[in-house]
């Protein structure tokens, strides 16, 4: 169950080259941007470039971001449904 | 009248060395870039985890400025009297050709946002702005080679215009893993008493 979590926090830190953080680093509910791993605008949109990359979604309203890349744990859950 | 401009520091990275003010502080067995880099910013100790989301003209920018702002007193400079000006010559070449390697394939298009963002050779001195703070007036040329009468013409000028009080200047260059940052602060005083003419910038651009 928690092996898509797991995936998804190893492209976070390839994708957004965080050098000094590990997986263990990322907690799956915590917030992916400003309090959380701190992730800027570029990164937002590395986000859904990896989500079409890797999982082969593509986001066609950007405003759907901000409630699907609040942490892995809406990540993952927004994957399931639309692969489901 | 003209002002009496000095050169408060200098950094040169090329080869897998740092130097500061003309003496050797960093040497690396590494050649390859990005991991001499890398062992440069754990050397320094940065603490600026964005570092590592910067194409390669930019790390070598960043450290070049780092060394040469932090053996320069400019406490007492207001950060918007503080400007940059840079030369180089292969521009931003090296993060356009990995961009364009993720357009080649239309089979494949996953052109990267972070990698888009380098493609312009001003962005190092952007990211040198941000990092200090520097709200100053800031150049970027592209040129076949550092004009060092050029800078001493356009930074006299910034200087005798009264629009800054401190200067960033350099050659920071980065093509197909070549790369050399020669970077120095010049100000209006200094007790090292390093003049900033043409003569000396050429002595410290040409030291190996």
């Amino acid at each position: 169950m928690a092996e898509l979590e797991e995936e998804l926090k190893s492209q976070i830190i390839e994708s957004l080259n965080l050098e000094d953080v590990e997986i263990g680093d990322i907690e799956t509910d915590a917030p992916l941007f400003g309090a959380g791993l701190g992730l800027d605008s570029i990164d937002a949109l590395e986000l859904i470039v990896m989500l079409e990359k890797f999982h082969g979604i593509k986001i066609d309203d950007p405003s759907q971001g901000k409630d699907i890349f609040e942490s892995i744990k809406t990540m993952a859950k927004f994957i399931r449904a639309h692969k489901a | 009248m003209s002002k009496e401009l000095s050169i408060l520091a200098h950094s040169v990275v090329r080869n897998s060395s740092i130097s500061i003010n003309g003496e050797k502080d960093f040497t690396s067995s590494e050649q390859d870039f990005k991991t001499f880099i890398k062992e440069a910013y754990r050397n320094y100790d940065l603490k600026y985890p964005k570092f590592f989301k910067m194409d390669s003209l930019c790390k070598l920018a960043v450290i070049g400025a780092e060394i040469a702002i932090e053996n320069s007193d400019l406490a007492e400079i207001s950060n918007d009297r503080i400007g940059i000006v840079l030369m180089n010559r292969a521009s931003s070449l090296e993060t356009d050709r990995e961009h364009q390697h993720s357009i080649d394939d239309r089979e494949n298009y996953f052109p990267s946002p972070s990698t888009f963002v380098y493609t312009l050779a001003n962005i190092m001195a952007g990211e040198i702005a941000i990092r200090h703070e520097f709200q100053g007036e800031n150049m970027c040329f592209v040129l076949s080679e550092f004009d060092i009468d050029l800078m001493q013409q356009y930074v006299s000028n910034l200087f005798e215009s009264g629009k800054i009080d401190a200067c960033l200047c350099g050659w920071v260059d980065f093509d197909d893993s070549n790369y050399e940052s020669v970077q120095y602060i010049v100000g209006e005083n200094s007790s090292k008493n390093i003049t900033f003419d043409v003569c000396t910038t050429k002595e410290i651009y040409n030291v190996k």
